[in-house]
């Protein structure tokens, strides 16, 4: 294919790489014990909580960076960092109108306007703007079937039970560097519980972005679903353009009790950096769903299109007899963006079985590995999986990386790993051409139909968007 | 994915047997005038005085704990056995029907009684040691640097005293196999040798061998064998490792294969035998038009523990690999394999299969496996699969339906299970023979 | 005004230095089907690439006119859309892509480079039931992934879909009895001869005779190392049945 093609499209700009200007109530760069007696205090919070922050940090001061994925970048220094940012205002605001115009137009430019999404597909959102969650839209309807929905911070005020039995409790803080770093300074996340039996009437959502300079992302998002529940909930960030990398090190832990659905959706859209490289979040985040009753189920779908570095395993501990835990991935890296990501799934229950579809796409100088754990306990009678890994090169300077890693300990289990590499045949473009269609439209017609299997486990809402971003992220970028 | 492993006391250890064991080395080439070879084993000196003894702390290293080989105290194996073999003593692994031409190694040190006499057409077949002392420069050893860095693979060559050296000639067809037979005796306890084999197959030539490593009697003892092989433009080798030895052996062997355009090599490892084997195998296809085929079986019991690690390499466009590892595992048996496979930017038009199967057949077997593809060119076709299961219940039933007993019906299908490996061995002769010996390692597992 | 025209054409493989395409002419007028009849590597498969603007071939000499265009000079895509149609010998496959999606982006790019509204989805369902009730094709081949997993009578069978419902001026048939059976054959080209019309012309590229019992041309052009060495009606066909290429070989160096 020609040349013009690929430059046409790695050439493409990131679109939501603007930047609103609100002013912002910030901490100082920096960490220490004071920054988190600041940030809690500034919250508000209870002492157990500042105690849970200040433990997780002086775990964190005693851990290492980890350095073991296939990623490279220089050295962060965390003391640059700034741990608090919310956009300025008195008070939370209580309805829509009161938040701040700006911020709205910034919604809108991401393609959610808040206003419409009520009358639209009646999505309740939770935004977060820098580390504070900004409005929670849909509240009162969901207060009726006994959703909780809010932000962690108001979860931590009003709901102290649910979070302090369950904050931690997937991902405990000393679990990694960066869940310690996350546990000992998130500002806020979002909150849910649906109650015993309930389904869920609504898609929730949380929209993130990162709007102010040199500061840091950490929020904590913690789902539990009480027995026979189902909750759908879709996750998805931007970011403004800028020059230095930022941070972003998210926690999510979910939690399915006997009998709960969990279907947990992402749409990871963080500015990717330009095309030399320069500037980009650094996206290394904690995701863990624990299925914690029999019969419970998780399921995580993400799309990754972002980030100069993503690095995360969204995973599932198989704990109840026949759980099931599911991962779909749709990860796409250009120009320099390096990606290592995939999924841990833990069977410990009878029965339990897993499912992973990761599809990993390349294009640019680019580096895209997928890594997985399948891993069978010796009490996981019965346990089976299935893992499927394929891996599109577009362009000679890019890689596709596969590290799977399988370990069993009950001889009744069932492991299938599949993982294959290719590219678009100059067959296939030619034959789209001969039917009239762009050798762009070939691509992205290609691109979708390797993806499929992953796009079809998206919320019809999150579907839309997904494959608008497909389509900017790479679309035609064939060499 | 880090495991929380701690790191063993016991690297001290290793380095005190080592160090003896390799000044004993030194003393024993003092007679070697190969420049080559001095150049060899000095720089393995150097990194084996340089590098960590592996842990489980080591991504390579993540499955596979060497602590009880640190913590061991091995001599380097006496310049001659101390137990005299007579033919008989190791007609029984010998391949019957083979025409071959066999060099024996007795507790690691070359024995001209039991070897064949003479010549072999169209190759040169000689003893390091003895290339080492009268010839320079003429002594082709370490084509590859794969395993340079590698622990082991530094220790033995820093251990080195002997081998085989196997040159055969451009365009010759090499008709006998060439058998190598390591037999460990009742003198080989706490004792450890490094015998190295390199083959230099020249331009389209053809050759095939064997090496079985074989125990006599048990023995804790370290076996660390490195095989060089370099297959020039258009060579076809066949090479067959059959390891099956003592219960308590340790046995970290070094396998570099390194492919020329349009050379053709099969490599065969099967692991029967030792507590604690390492196999690490690296092909590197450095020509278009090269074939590469690695194949592996395993069939452990007790609290064995093996290990195959393999590096498929394609540096050059348009080659082709394919790798296939199985492993049978009982009892409390551990099996690992990690099998790369890395995709040079510019080795454009790769075909590379890889597929790993495993059989457990107890509740405290386990399996540890890692296939693994680095792409760096992008019109490749790269594939792996791995399963892990028991047998087939269907298909067990379906045969005791037809009136066949359980323990035939499950042997059967062990058997069938295996010999997919098997009858990729291109010599009759030889599979014949590995059957054999696999019927009999089966039959033992049935039994348990 | 002539639909096709080509004037000695000569061409090679790109960086190959033989020639392929030793200078071949000819003419398609609206509403004739011309058959191309020659043996594997007589060039008849290479003249179908250069038309449907292949990469890898290189023209030397001579030029194509499509429409009053300059043939050669278009992208692919703009010669599908000015309608020039290939029906593959070999139809890749698309693994994932829907039929019905490929053929409806297919469509709309050609409605809109020829100043027409995109069809939606309901419209284009509709069309597509008139056609296949038409070619009497059945719908199940929409409903899958494009050519992925088709039998070779079904790979050739959603290409005559696809030729009905872009609706091409001019229509190539590379070696489309290859690998039918005669029920498949049949199917296949009751298709086609429902496509033809006063107004589009056909270029089918066969080996055998076979395919011409169901598609009757009005001409017949034998082609041998590059040369078209004969011309004539429908009974050129059954001549070179009967005698053999080897009887027209003398023509070449004539």
């Amino acid at each position: 294919m020609s040349t013009d093609v690929l430059d046409t499209f790695t050439s493409q700009e990131y679109k939501y790489g603007f930047y609103t200007d609100v002013e912002a109530d910030s901490a100082p760069p920096g960490l220490n014990e004071e920054i988190i007696a600041f940030i809690s205090k500034k919250k508000g919070e209870p002492q157990w909580m500042l105690e849970y922050r200040l433990k997780a940090y002086q775990k964190w001061c005693q851990m290492k960076e980890p350095h073991w994925a296939f990623v490279e970048y220089p050295a962060i220094n965390y003391q640059e960092i700034v741990y608090y940012s919310a956009p300025k205002r008195a008070e939370g605001p209580k309805s829509l109108d009161e938040v701040d115009p700006e911020i709205l137009e910034t919604y809108k430019k991401l393609g959610i306007p808040l206003h419409e999404q009520k009358a639209l597909a009646g999505v309740a959102v939770d935004a977060v703007f820098d580390s504070v969650s900004v409005v929670t839209t849909f509240k009162k309807q969901l207060e009726e079937v006994g959703v909780i929905f809010c932000s962690m911070s108001e979860a931590i005020q009003h709901h102290p039970e649910l979070v302090q039995k369950y904050l931690g409790s997937v991902v405990p803080a000393t679990d990694n560097f960066f869940s310690a770093l996350n546990s000992a300074v998130f500002t806020d996340g979002s909150f849910c519980y649906i109650p015993k039996g309930v389904r869920c009437p609504l898609e929730l959502s949380t929209y993130f972005r990162i709007n102010a300079a040199k500061t840091g992302q950490f929020e904590r998002t913690l789902i539990i679903a009480d027995e026979g529940s189902y909750v759908s909930y879709m996750e998805g960030c931007t970011a403004p353009m800028r020059d230095e990398n930022q941070l972003h090190a998210a926690v999510v832990e979910l939690v399915a009790l006997e009998g709960a659905h969990i279907k947990y959706s992402t749409i990871q859209n963080w500015y990717p950096g330009n095309k030399e490289g320069e500037g980009g979040i650094y996206n290394f985040v904690t995701k863990r769903g624990l299925c914690a009753g029999n019969n419970s189920k998780i399921s995580w779908t993400q799309v990754e299109t972002g980030s100069a570095i993503t690095w995360k395993y969204p995973s599932c501990i198989l704990k109840g007899d026949n759980a099931v835990g599911e991962f779909y991935s749709v990860a796409i890296t250009n120009n320099r963006q390096q990606a290592d990501t995939g999924t841990k799934m833990i069977h410990i229950g009878k029965n339990t079985k897993s499912t992973i579809v990761s599809k990993g796409i390349s294009a640019g100088k680019s580096q895209n590995a997928y890594r997985g754990l399948v891993k069978i306990m010796k009490s996981a009678e019965g346990a089976r999986n299935f893992s499927q890994c394929d891996s599109m090169l577009m362009g000679n300077e890019c890689g596709a990386h596969t590290f799977p890693y399988i370990e069993v300990r009950n001889p009744t289990a069932t492991v299938e790993h599949e993982a294959s590499t290719s590219k678009i045949g100059e067959d296939q473009i030619f034959y789209c051409n001969q039917r009239g269609i762009s050798t762009e439209d070939a691509v992205s017609m290609i691109v979708h139909g390797f993806c499929k299997e992953v796009l079809a486990e998206l919320p019809m809402e999150f579907a839309v968007e997904a494959r608008r971003l497909l389509e900017i992220s790479l679309e035609g970028s064939v060499g | 994915m880090t495991s929380a492993v701690t790191l063993p006391t016991s690297v001290d250890e290793a380095q005190g047997w080592a160090t003896s064991a390799i000044a004993e080395a030194k003393l024993r080439r003092s007679a070697w005038r190969s420049g080559t070879l001095a150049a060899l084993t000095a720089t393995a000196e150097q990194t084996w005085s340089k590098v960590l003894f592996p842990t489980p702390r080591m991504e390579a290293w993540k499955y596979t704990n060497p602590e009880r080989v640190a913590k061991g105290s091995f001599k380097l194996a006496a310049a001659s056995s101390a137990v005299k073999l007579v033919a008989k003593d190791i007609e029984h692994y010998m391949i019957p029907g083979l025409d071959a031409h066999r060099i024996v190694l007795v507790d690691g040190v070359f024995s001209p009684e039991l070897s064949s006499p003479g010549e072999v057409s169209g190759a040169r077949v000689a003893r390091i040691a003895e290339l080492a002392q009268v010839t320079d420069g003429e002594v082709s050893i370490g084509f590859s640097n794969a395993h340079c860095e590698e622990a082991f693979a530094a220790l033995a060559t820093a251990l080195m005293v002997d081998g085989v050296s196997i040159s055969v000639q451009p365009g010759a067809r090499v008709e006998k196999a060439i058998h190598i037979v390591h037999v460990a005796t009742t003198a080989a306890n706490n004792t450890v040798w490094a015998p190295r084999l390199v083959v230099d197959a020249e331009e389209n030539s053809q050759v095939s061998l064997v090496e079985s490593h074989v125990a006599l009697a048990g023995g804790a003892y370290l076996s660390l064998p490195v095989t060089e092989i370099r297959a020039a433009q258009g060579a076809n080798v066949d090479y067959v490792k059959f390891q099956n030895e003592s219960r308590d052996a340790f046995h970290v062997s070094t396998t570099c294969v390194d492919q020329g355009r349009d050379a053709h090599v099969r490599t065969h490892i099967f692991s029967f035998g030792g507590a604690l084997v390492r196999n690490n195998a690296t092909v590197d296809l450095k020509g278009s038009g090269s074939n590469g085929v690695i194949n592996g079986l395993s069939v452990l019991s007790g609290s064995q523990h093996v290990d195959n690690t393999t590096l498929i390499h394609h540096i050059e466009p348009a080659a082709e690999s394919r790798e296939h590892f199985k492993g049978i595992y009982a009892d409390d048996s551990r099996g690992v394999f990690s099998g790369t496979i890395t995709v040079e930017k510019i080795a454009q038009k790769t075909n590379a299969f890889q597929s790993n199967q495993a059989l457990l057949l107890s509740p405290s077997a386990s399996i540890e496996t890692r296939p693994q593809l680095k792409i760096w060119a992008d019109d490749v076709k790269c594939t792996h699969g791995a399963t892990v299961g028991q047998l087939d219940a269907d298909a067990l039933f379906y045969l005791r339906s037809r009136g066949i007993s359980r323990d035939i019906a499950r042997n059967f299908l062990i058997h069938a299970f295996a010999s997919e490996v098997l009858i990729s061995v291109e010599d009759v002769k030889v599979r014949g023979y590995l059957e054999g010996v696999l019927s009999g390692v089966l039959d033992t597992l049935a039994r348990v | 005004m002539s639909l096709l025209k080509i004037t000695d054409l000569h061409a090679r493989i790109e960086g190959e230095g033989r020639e392929i395409l030793k200078g071949i002419n000819l003419e398609i007028n609206p509403g004739e089907v011309h058959a191309i009849m020659g043996v594997n590597g007589s060039g008849k498969s290479t003249l179908a690439n250069i038309l449907g603007g292949r990469e890898g071939y290189e023209v030397t000499q001579g030029s194509v006119h499509f429409a009053g265009q300059e043939l050669l000079e278009l992208d692919p895509e703009i010669r599908a859309r000015e309608g020039l149609f290939m029906a593959f010998q070999y139809p890749v496959e698309l693994p994932g892509v829907l039929t019905s999606y490929f053929l409806r982006t297919a469509l709309n790019s050609v409605r809109e480079h020829r100043g027409l509204p995109a069809l939606s989805v309901r419209e284009f369902a509709a069309l597509l039931k008139e056609k296949s009730k038409l070619l009497e094709l059945g719908d199940e081949l929409l409903k899958r992934a494009v050519n992925e997993g088709f039998s070779g009578g079904e790979k050739k069978r959603n290409e005559v879909l696809q030729m009905a419902v872009l609706e091409p001026k001019l229509a190539i048939l590379d070696e489309t009895d290859s690998g039918l059976d005669i029920d498949a054959l049949q199917t296949v080209a009751n298709g086609v001869n429902q496509l033809r019309s006063k107004e589009n012309g056909m270029l089918v590229i066969t080996h055998y005779q076979r395919l011409l019992n169901y598609i009757v041309p009005d001409f017949v052009h034998v082609m041998i190392d590059g040369r078209i060495v004969r011309s004539g009606g429908k009974d050129l066909a059954l001549e070179l049945e009967s005698k053999g290429y080897n009887a027209f070989k003398d023509s070449v160096s004539a």
